[in-house]
């Protein structure tokens, strides 16, 4: 997956971009996730070189931190809110992700990552401890798998566990009820709990 | 059983879903019936499940069990001989031990090996348990000191030995009565107060380190703990004995839940108690203490938790959300209690109560204060021997009770927290027509509003899932009109609806045509007023769908009707927008003529109280004046009845209130709105102080230069903007230009007599310089008109007044550079600097010699403030260290304050351009224009209303009608 290209857009565009997503324009939201993911990244590159070597990734803070950064301070209105959100929690599953998969690539191969690189600790929201990086390489997999399946489930836990939305905002963003937000939810966390752990029965119905 | 297809997602989370909702040993046959027989369906859903329930801390928390080891028992540290382990928890196990020189018991807490290991931590740590030893207060839990343990892998405290009862077991046997409760919160507040003091932070206050001695004293343990280690999630089992009574944290109850878990995977109850910005990471100061002891306090009188959810994640989520379970609480918990609780579960901090003293002294006066009206006087506790005594001990601190009661009865019902009364111009508060229940539109901050319920004779709010405002209940009381939002989305649709008061069912949908409403009201059972666009009154019959018109006339709008006694027409505020501002009155408009006379002028918002009394809002007061029969005149002169409600806003300023048939009033005392629309002066300690409340988003302040007036930039939404200049010490102001484009900057010039501002229009194409004199006596006077397309930010004018100091457009990629702009228009614009550069924010010191900007020092995106002498320009003297981009001098000296994101920091220039090192580094700000007081010492900056007084609770004044009735008669001879 190649990174996408950075293109920062103003408090104007960005406004224009929410209200034209909000509107119902999907293609805008390619523009949007492009804007966020720059802003995230950047910042979370700021974090990398300037913390301490060993430092604890909160991604909701990071995300929240974007979110207070980009959004127009002459929007007001809640779906502009929930979709910079939601496009932030996108961004940040690909920041974490790629730079998971470089330090699973690393020890793999035995590379180079000695002194310079960060020990990067990532904490997600709404989600129990991951054992290692390798296991969120494999969530990432799992939720495309999930995709596939019901796109609207892995929506959902994308913007819950990145972008540490809560119940009500995704049921606002989605334009659904919170009650079928936790339905999804609750599917979603069983449907992952099964691919990442297996099926305690060791014979799951899925396989 | 019949073979069927692979089940659909949503069929297999619809049944997963209603599984997990019953028993855990009633799913297996619920699944099974659902499924119909369907094979796969059950095989899914049963394997989702046990992948749920299988899969531990991951996903789906659940009790993760760790299993200390046990290194030191028997063995000797330092002075101590170690006994057993009497608490283990994730920042260690804790030991009893005695120390053999001074023959006391001890507690002994083993920290992370990993505190030891790095130098600069050891030292720290030295430091820090040193500071904490200090301190000493009879409910405290005392640090005696820290010793090394070879055998323990880590360092190890010593403590006070606090024998007694966790708060924690106490609450998992239930609630605890209302004066024992208060008792052991004003012991708790005792220890946060004199931490405080101390420069303590205690960053875990729960009820499982609230040890209740058997002698009735309540001890905190752990103070800075939390900060010691660095491991905030981290849950300290506090040092009990004998075993048999720390069962609080093991507890199953339903009081309790189970217990939570951390990433670690270890058990904490830390997230129940945690405030919002620790939840986010964000550095924490005394107010996370008192957030944790709104919810000690909670959940002492509850007898659960004030965010109920089953795991960390969900409570997390509760916490976030501010979803307070209000209705947990007790009936009888008094106003002043609820209001401390309120206040200490304040999402924004800016806004908690930041006393622990303070908090006491209410909640000691709550006791002591009479019950309120109508309600059964609290029970006094009369539980066990041992609690007895534990309210001896505490029975010093209450009060005696005042033996009369007050003479004005008034009350505050506390909304939900997070949910704000919604901002609107007509009626987002009504009383039934028997004054027993309130109807509201209340939602969060930036959400919309649903229609709330409260009646007076209950707690609580109900919440119906009705996104709408303008509300009007029908004479009868049967039915609710109110307008609903239909549609989502800016542009969505909505329209004028009438409920079943009780089933709050639809009865009927107004005509599609009533998009926009102004306000409405019943006038009889059938017919109701309806303010509209263009001036116009309309009367919609309920029951024959008929829509005619009774006033219509665009060069004004009629809104907020409402209806005059007997039927014979209503009140409405009749807006005119003019030239220059607006003009308002409330006027009578005869029901079926449509003839209107002006009944009070400068006046809005009107109410009937009684069938003879014109109320109504004027000047940040309420107003009321007598009736005459006609309803078109007053007799007498209005008298003012209540006084300090919020400031109104800049268009239909409305205040947000109701009178009752039983002469009671009803109006919210905070803000309705959740922008920036104040204007505060920050202290160097980050508190604000509001001198202005616009209602509107205030976009830049800038102060004169002798710091007696301040030029604002308001308006909606950036597509219009009014330029206020108020007096900052009246706080007084005056609107001296309204315009319908983005306009910049507010400058002075430096006789203070004008205001000079740019705008842009047409997408920055068209940019224009204007001026405006400070005191508004003449409309604004364009000075000259940029070239097509180089749009300007101006800053500065120069201390000769000849010139503006902008940062003018030069380039690609928004690059601007620093431009002298002569307000003279036949003379040219010249660069300032020479060298090519990417600067702005330009600003001269206020004696004229030196010249500040901001621009980008390296390569990334940061830019940083520098300083040059002027006119000179010969020297360039970098002044932040780590960014900065706005700046101000102070009128006085030669300070220089600037701002990169959330800071302001603060310093002085000596000669030579030497900088001081910073005088205040403040975080946590707005994001907003600023500007400094002549002495350097205070910021001006806008400020949301939030941060002063959110439109939180509804403020009930009983015998409201009786008090106008005097006012009037004093005012008016009898």
């Amino acid at each position: 997956m190649s990174s996408p290209t950075e293109h920062p857009l103003n408090e104007a565009e960005l406004a224009g971009v929410l209200g034209r997503i909000t509107a119902g324009d999907t293609a805008s939201m390619d523009v949007l996730f492009r804007a966020v993911y720059g802003e995230l990244r950047a910042m979370a590159q700021h974090r990398l070189r300037y913390e301490s070597p060993e430092i604890t990734l909160q991604a909701t803070a990071l995300v929240h931190e974007a979110y207070l950064k980009l959004m127009p301070r002459r929007d007001g209105s809640w779906e502009g809110r929930g979709h910079l959100l939601a496009a932030a929690g996108e961004a940040m599953r690909r920041i974490l992700v790629d730079h998971a998969r470089g330090k699973v690539r690393d020890k793999r191969g035995g590379g180079a990552s000695g002194e310079g690189t960060p020990r990067v600790r990532v904490e997600l929201s709404n989600i129990g401890p991951l054992r290692d990086d390798a296991e969120l390489v494999e969530l990432d997999a799992a939720l495309s798998r999930l995709a596939e399946l019901d796109s609207t489930s892995a929506r959902i836990v994308t913007m819950r566990f990145f972008a540490g939305m809560t119940e009500a905002e995704v049921a606002t963003c989605l334009h659904i009820s919170e009650r079928t937000v936790r339905r999804h939810w609750t599917y979603a966390r069983a449907w992952l709990a099964r691919e990442l752990r297996g099926d305690i029965a060791g014979n799951g119905a899925a396989e | 059983m019949s073979i069927s297809p692979t089940p659909t997602p949503s069929r297999v989370a619809d049944v997963l879903d209603r599984a997990l909702e019953l028993p855990p040993d009633k799913r297996a046959a619920f699944v099974r019936e659902s499924a119909g027989g369907d094979s796969a369906l059950v095989h899914e859903v049963s394997s989702l499940m046990r992948a749920l329930a299988g899969a531990g801390a991951f996903l789906a928390p659940a009790d993760a069990p760790v299993r200390p080891s046990d290194p030191l028992t028997g063995k000797v540290v330092g002075p101590y001989r170690v006994f057993e382990v009497i608490g283990e928890g994730g920042m260690g196990v804790v030991y009893r031990a005695e120390d053999s020189r001074l023959g006391r018991s001890v507690a002994l807490k083993v920290l992370p090996h990993a505190m030891a290991a790095d130098p600069i931590r050891r030292q720290r740590l030295e430091r820090e348990a040193r500071a904490l030893g200090a301190l000493s207060h009879p409910n405290i839990g005392a640090i005696y000191g820290l010793e090394d343990a070879p055998d323990a892998n880590g360092p190890v405290l010593v403590l006070e030995l606090v024998r007694g009862e966790t708060l924690a077991a106490r609450i998992a046997r239930g609630a605890i009565g209302l004066e024992e409760a208060v008792g052991i919160a004003c012991q708790i507040a005792r220890a946060l107060e004199a931490a405080h003091n101390a420069g303590v932070i205690h960053r875990d206050l729960k009820p499982s380190n609230i040890i209740m001695e058997d002698q009735g004293t309540v001890k905190v343990l752990d103070f800075g703990l939390a900060r010691l280690t660095d491991q905030r999630d981290i849950e300290p089992h506090p040092p009990t004995t004998p075993a048999s009574k720390s069962e609080g944290l093991s507890s199953r109850s339903r009081n309790q839940g189970p217990p939570l878990v951390t990433q670690d995977g270890l058990v904490v109850g830390t997230a129940a108690y945690m405030c919002p910005e620790q939840a986010r990471g964000k550095t924490v100061d005394k107010r996370a203490d008192l957030w944790a002891f709104g919810c000690v306090l909670f959940e002492m009188l509850a007898g659960s938790r004030a965010f109920p959810g089953e795991t960390a994640p969900e409570v997390l989520d509760a916490v976030i959300a501010a979803r307070v379970d209000w209705p947990a609480l007790p009936d009888v918990t008094p106003p002043g209690v609820r209001r401390v609780l309120e206040r200490c579960l304040r999402v924004n901090p800016e806004t908690r109560l930041r006393d622990a003293g303070d908090a006491r002294v209410e909640l000691e006066e709550s006791l002591a204060a009479p019950v309120p009206h109508g309600r059964p006087r609290w029970p006094l506790y009369a539980g066990s021997a041992a609690a007895l005594v534990c309210f001896v001990g505490v029975g010093l601190l209450l009060n005696p009770r005042h033996p009369e009661p007050p003479p004005a009865r008034s009350s505050s019902l506390v909304l939900p927290e997070g949910i704000v009364v919604a901002p609107s111009m007509s009626q987002p508060l009504r009383f039934t027509p028997d004054g027993e229940t309130i109807y509201l539109s209340a939602g969060p901050r930036r959400g919309a509003g649903s229609l709330h319920r409260r009646r007076l004779d209950s707690f609580g709010f109900e919440k119906f899932d009705v996104e709408g405002v303008c509300i009007d209940p029908s004479p009868d009381g049967t039915r609710l009109a109110a307008w609903r939002r239909i549609e989502q989305g800016p542009g969505g649709s909505g329209g004028l609806t009438v409920f079943d008061a009780h089933t709050m069912k639809v009865i009927a949908d107004g005509p599609t045509l009533l998009p926009y409403l102004g306000g409405m009201t019943w006038i009889d059972g059938e017919r109701i007023v309806v303010s509209l666009d263009k001036g116009a009154l309309k009367i919609w019959n309920v029951a024959t769908g008929s829509v005619t018109t009774l006033s219509e006339d665009p060069t004004h709008y009629l809104t907020q009707p409402t209806p005059a006694p007997h039927g014979k027409g209503v009140f409405a505020t009749r807006y005119v927008r003019e030239p220059k501002g607006r003009s308002l009155s409330i006027d009578f408009i005869a029901v079926p003529s449509g003839e209107r006379t002006e009944v009070m002028p400068d006046a809005s918002c009107p109410r009937v109280l009684g069938d003879d009394i014109l109320v109504f809002s004027r000047d940040a007061a309420l107003w009321a004046a007598r009736l005459d029969g006609t309803f078109t005149h007053v007799i007498g002169s209005p008298v003012r009845v209540l006084e300090g409600l919020p400031p109104p806003t800049d268009t239909i300023p409305y205040t947000v209130y109701d009178v009752s048939s039983r002469g009671a009033l009803a109006y919210i005392p905070g803000t309705t709105t959740y922008l920036a629309t104040t204007v505060a002066w920050v202290d160097d300690k980050g508190q604000p102080t509001t001198i202005a409340d616009f209602q509107t988003p205030v976009w830049a302040v800038r102060l004169s230069r002798d710091g007696s007036r301040v030029a604002v930039i308001t308006g909606e939404y950036g597509e219009q903007g009014d330029i206020r200049v108020v007096d900052t010490t009246t706080n007084r102001g005056v609107t001296v230009a309204s315009l319908d484009e983005y306009v910049g900057l507010p400058l002075w010039t430096p006789d203070n007599a004008y205001v000079v501002f740019n705008t842009k229009r047409e997408n920055d194409q068209v940019n224009q310089l204007w001026r405006v004199r400070a005191d508004g006596s003449a409309p604004p006077e364009l000075l000259r008109e940029l070239p097509g397309g180089q749009w300007c930010d101006p800053t500065d004018v120069t201390p000769d007044g000849q010139d503006i100091v902008a940062a003018v457009f030069v380039g690609p990629g928004d690059v601007t550079d620093l431009f002298l702009i002569p307000i003279d228009p036949t003379k040219p614009m010249r660069k300032l600097l020479p060298t090519p550069g990417d600067r702005t924010n330009g600003r001269i010191s206020p004696d004229g010699t030196i010249l500040a900007w901001a621009g980008s020092a390296s390569t990334d995106d940061r830019t940083e403030v520098f300083i040059q002498p002027y006119p000179a320009l010969d020297k360039l003297v970098r002044v932040s260290e780590n960014g900065g981009f706005r700046v101000s001098w102070a009128a006085r000296g030669r300070r220089l304050a600037y701002r990169w994101g959330d800071s302001l920091s603060v310093v002085d220039i000596g000669p030579d351009l030497t900088v001081s090192r910073p005088l205040v580094d403040l975080q946590d700000l707005p994001d907003s224009r600023f500007d400094v007081s002549p002495d350097g010492t205070r910021y001006l900056m806008a400020v949301p209303a939030g941060g002063s007084k959110p439109a939180n609770m509804i403020q009930l004044e009983e015998g409201f009608e009786r008090r106008v009735r005097e006012a009037l008669k004093a005012a008016n001879g009898g």
